[in-house]
Order: C-alpha cells, then structure tokens, then sequence
C-alpha cells in the first residue's frame, strides 16, 4: 500500500500470496497450500503483472498518507482489534472444525466434492459461464479491449 | 418415511432455465448476424413460462433435501421459485419490448438473465450456506454485467463498476461470516448451525459472523445505511433490467434472510431483531426522505425500493410466523408493482432512457391514456391505497408488528408511508397534467404484444393481490408454516432433529 510504483505493488501482493501458501502447508492442509502458490502465485500474480504492462497504468504522485487513508488504517486496525478479540474469547472452537488430517487428503476431499458437494461444484460451473460472458462482453463490446476489465471479471 | 425422489426434480426449475440459457447462446452463435435477437428473447420467455409450470408443479413434491442436504424444496422455496420465475417472464416481456433488433449483445442479454434466474432460484432453495454464497454471486455477476449494458452512455458502466465494487465487498462481508459460523459451529448446514447453537457452541465469533451475513444481505437488498449504490445504479442500467434486478435479486436475499435468521439462527433470536429493527427504521426514513428530494423518476424509484425493503424488513422483525408470511407476502405485492412500473417507464423512456426526470413524463396520460393510467395505477399501489397489492401487503406488515408489540416500529412505518404518498403524487399528478408547451414532445412508440402481455401480467397480479389475497397469503402462511421454530421459545431442537433424520 505504501509503496509508489505499482508493479512493486504487484509483487509484493506475490509475496502476501506465497506467506498465505506457507501458512497453509504449516497447518497441514498441503493440498490447499500447493493450490495456493500454483494458482495465486503461478497464475495470478503474472496475470496482474500482464494487466499492469497493457496499461500501462500510471503511478500515482499523491501521497499514501491522506487523510482518508489515515481514517481507513484506524478503521482496519478497529476491525482488526474487534475480530482478533472475538476468536481469541471463544477459546477452543467447536471440536468438529478441526477434523484429524485424513491419510489421503488428496482422496478425501476429491470424494466429498463428489458426494457431498456435487451440486455446488456443478453450480460453480454456471458461476464461471456467467462470469466468462460478462467479461467477454464488457471487453469486446468496444473495438478497443480494456484488460483491466476482463482481469476484474475474471477474478471473480 | 419420506418417500423417494429423483433428486433432479427438486431442481426442476434451476435446470430448464440453464438449459434454455445455454440453448439462447448456442443459438446466438449459429444465428446469421444480421438477423434480428428478438426470436431469442421469445425462446427465452418459453423457457420461464416452463420454469415457471416446473415451480408449480413442485409444490406437489413431498417436503424434502435432494444433493446430500444441499438443496431442500418445500413450501418456501416454492413460494419464491414461482415469484421468481414469474419476475424472469415479466421482465423478459419488458425487454422485449424495450430494445430494437439494432441493440448490441441481446442473446447475452437473455442468456445472462436466465442464468442469474438460476441463481436466485438455488438462492431461495439452499440449505448450505456454500451453495447459498455460490447461487448469490450467480445471481449478482449476472446483474453487474447487465447493469452495464448500456455501454454507449457513461452512466451504464459508472453504474456497473460501482455496483461491481460495492457489491463484492458485500459479498466478502457474506463469505467472511460464513467463515466465522463455520468456525464456531463446525457445519455450514442451515439446520445443522440451529442445532449446534442449540447445543451451546455460541462463541463470540458466532455473533460476528452472523452480523456480517446481515450485512451482505443487507446490501443485497439494499437496506439502509447499505443503500448508496442503489439509486446510481438504477439510474445507469437499463430499464427492464432495472425491473428485474430491482426485484428478483432483492425477493431472492430477502428469502435467504428469512432462511439464515429463522432457519439457523433462531436461538440468538435477541441479538438480530434489534440489528433488523434499527435496518427497517433506517431504510424506511432514509429512502422515503431520500426520494423526496429527487427530479429523475429512475432514482426516485430506487429510494423508494429502499424504503420497501424497510417495510419488509419490519416483517422480519416482528419475530412470528405471521411476520414471516407478511415478508413473503410484502415480497410479491412489490416486486409485481415494481415490475409493472418499470414497464412503462421502460417502453416510454426506452432502452436507451429518453425520459429521465419527472417533469418528462409531464402529460403522459394525455399521450397515452393506457400507460399514463396503468402508471398512476402501480403509483397508487406503491402507496399502499386500498384495492391494491400494496396495501395488503403494508396491511399484514403492520398487523405483524402491531401483532409483536412493536408499536413503535409500526407507527414509524406508518408515518413513513404518509411520506411516501407525498412524492408518489407529484409523479402521479405529473403523468396527468396538461404537458407545457415547452416541454419537448417525445413520439411514444406504439405498444408491443410483449409489453401488453407483461402490464396484463402485473395489473391483473396487482389487483388480484389487492381484492382476493387469500390464495397468495395462504401460500405464505404455508411457506412461514415450514419454520416452526420461530416461536421465542427455545422448541426449535424437535425441527432440527427431524430434519437432520430427513436428511438420511
């Protein structure tokens, strides 16, 4: 946030991404943390990079330190404050969202999202046509293709 | 022993309407690219007039979960899969109406309403909060998109990057509650949460979570203070999307609302009424004051849509099964009458919103008896005057309330409709005046069979919900009758045990 440039932005929103990744691994969920430097790291990161070199956005002279960027920092910091307060008191969580690592993470969680979430998992797909639509839509639409948009849409 | 059904018809609805979307595009695709878009809207219209029947004929299934307890239909679900699907036609018709075979992306256009369509439907009948949070980002990708069809105008894509911007944040705000319910209760089953709240596992991040579900929704329906993008976007989106996503989106989260507040979280019953109450007063004097103020009829419309989510959530707060039926009843009556308002205003402004201000619509029924008239009808309904759908529906509203001992929230409501009268008439007495001579004359563009099939649809809806409401209000009372756990006391363990064993 503070930095000016906003390739560096980018990069360094990689790095939050990888810190995310190496979280998840530390907590055992090696499926999600992989996904996570694949798909965030691998692919994101280099798609908002792409997004930044075609337009060439330009860096912004104002200061970071705006009153309103102040107000915002409070705000996020009271947030902050609020939830970190409220998972600290409720102590142990509820017993079954800590399920024992299964031995096959990699089988478990391909035959829950066969079973138990099939119907999400079919509706995802409608969710990603719509969204496909849209940014197809909102990118040609007009002669001129405008990445920012398809990158926004697609993000979604 | 319930018996068994093909779990694909409890989904009967979502699947003809994604298979007529998917039909829409491929057809788009192979059409010659001269000829005109319209036969696609008609095929679409085919498609909700079958989604429709589909949602009828589900109410004859037995009550049940289909997809491992992801989906349930029963009376409630029903209920909205029909308000929905009859939305979807009328606002089909209006845009039929509305655009000419020039008009740039119309098979996307109805491609994208079938499938937001889908979207609310599984909004209305999911029992997992995931498959809740995925049918609302369906159902909300699907209205930004076309909030920002009009791309000649700069106001079609101010309208949608700030419903766009706004409206993820609202649905992070969803995503980081279901998070933290999870986290309390180990489950993001609707019944599943009732009972381990029942069993004790309230943490204080059960709380939070649950203030931050109220706040997406909130924003979802466009309750005050969560209302800014509204009037903006309203005024940017073309107009028989405007019919649509005015109503549609807002029935559809009003519905998970119920299902979120009634159905899982009916134990922490004192910590959310006071959240709804202070939402309701909010909405209904910040959109009737808000809408005093405003000269352009689209943006006057959304701050009045403001103050009808209040009214509805005045039904919510009234803690009762009637409360409950009133909102469900409350739902229909608006969405019909603001549906019918919008069709007017679409064919008389057009796709492209040649008529923006009040002082525009300055001798309509002189032009046009039929559309001046079925306006100051649909305004009158607003109103809530007698012999209206509207009025019913204020009528059980504040009989709930009254009903619950919140006095103090029915005579707000009330005094707020008497505002609301106020800018309903200046419109009205617009519509009826003799036009200056300066106003510059508009050529109304002769009725089309879709537009005169889509006022048939909410006139005859209006009045039919104005002088015999038994039949929907029964139908209400049956959807409010599928949460027998709404009474204050704590019975709400018998209905979450009978419907974890449903689930087996």
């Amino acid at each position: 946030m503070t930095l000016r440039r906003l390739v560096h932005c980018a990069l360094a929103l990689t790095v939050a991404f990888a810190g995310l990744a190496a979280l998840y691994l530390n907590l055992g969920a090696e499926f999600a943390g992989l996904a996570q430097l694949l798909v965030y790291v691998g692919a994101i990161a280099i798609l908002i990079v792409f997004a930044i070199l075609l337009t060439r956005g330009d860096d912004t002279a104002e200061s970071v330190f705006s009153p309103s960027g102040l107000a915002g920092a409070i705000l996020a910091a009271a947030v902050f404050a609020v939830l970190a307060w409220a998972v600290e008191t409720s102590g142990i969580v509820h017993p079954a969202a800590i399920p024992a690592a299964p031995p096959e993470p990699m089988r478990s969680i391909g035959l829950i999202l066969m079973h138990r979430y099939i119907l999400p998992l079919e509706v995802i797909a409608l969710m990603l046509t719509a969204a496909m639509i849209g940014a197809v839509i909102l990118a040609l639409r007009e002669k001129r293709p405008q990445p920012e948009q398809i990158q926004r849409s697609s993000a979604q | 022993m319930i018996p068994m059904v093909n779990p694909a018809l409890r989904v009967l609805p979502e699947i003809i309407l994604t298979l007529f979307g998917i039909l829409v595009m491929l057809a788009d695709a192979v059409m010659a690219k001269a000829s005109s878009r319209k036969p696609l809207g008609w095929l679409a219209v085919l498609g909700a007039l079958a989604a429709l029947a589909a949602s009828l004929w589900q109410n004859r299934l037995p009550a049940g979960d289909a997809f491992y307890g992801v989906v349930r239909t029963d009376a409630f679900s029903v209920f909205f899969h029909v308000l929905i699907a009859g939305i979807v036609l009328a606002s089909l018709l209006i845009a039929l109406d509305a655009v000419s075979d020039t008009t740039e992306g119309l098979g996307e256009l109805f491609a994208l309403i079938l499938f937001g369509a889908v979207g609310m439907m599984f909004m209305t009948s999911a029992v997992e909060l995931l498959l809740v949070f995925i049918a609302l980002e369906i159902s909300s990708i699907s209205t930004y998109i076309m909030a920002g069809f009009r791309r000649k105008s700069a106001k079609g894509p101010e309208s949608a990057l700030k419903y766009f911007l706004l409206g993820s944040f609202a649905t992070a705000f969803f995503l980081y509650g279901i998070a933290l319910v999870f986290g309390a209760t180990g489950t993001t089953r609707i019944p599943e949460i009732a009972s381990a709240i029942a069993a004790g596992h309230t943490p204080a991040i059960i709380y939070i979570g649950l203030a931050m579900l109220i706040v997406g929704l909130g924003f979802k329906v466009s309750a005050a203070p969560f209302h800014v993008w509204t009037p903006d976007v309203y005024e940017g989106a073309p107009s028989p999307v405007v019919a649509l996503m005015s109503t549609a989106p807002k029935a559809a989260a009003f519905a998970v609302l119920l299902r979120i507040v009634y159905g899982a979280f009916p134990l922490l019953h004192d910590h959310w009424t006071p959240i709804l109450w202070w939402l309701a007063v909010l909405s209904m004097t910040i959109g009737n004051l808000g809408a005093l103020r405003q000269r352009n009829v689209k943006r006057l419309l959304a701050y009045s849509s403001i103050a009808h989510a209040g009214y509805l959530l005045v039904a919510f707060a009234a803690l009762s099964a009637d409360g409950i039926a009133a909102a469900s009843f409350y739902a229909v009556a608006y969405a019909i009458m603001n549906v019918g308002i919008f069709a007017v205003i679409s064919h008389a402004g057009g796709y492209e919103d040649r008529l923006t201000l009040i002082d525009d619509y300055r001798g309509l029924a002189w032009r046009s008896p039929l559309l001046g008239g079925v306006m100051a009808f649909f305004l009158i309904s607003l109103i809530g005057i007698p012999f209206t759908g509207g009025f019913f529906g204020k009528f059980y509203v504040f009989v709930a309330a009254l009903h619950s001992g919140l006095i103090w929230l029915a005579i707000i409501g009330l005094v707020n409709s008497g505002i609301a009268a106020w800018y309903y008439l200046r419109v009205a007495t617009a519509i009826y005046s003799r036009p200056s001579e300066s106003s510059p004359v508009h050529s109304l563009p002769r009725p089309s069979l879709a537009l005169l099939l889509a006022l048939v649809i909410t006139v005859s809806g209006t009045l039919i919900l104005g002088i015999f409401p038994g039949g929907v209000l029964s139908s209400a009372r049956a959807a409010a009758a599928t949460y027998t756990s709404v009474s204050p006391v704590p019975s709400s363990s018998g209905t979450s045990a009978a419907d974890t064993t449903a689930q087996h």
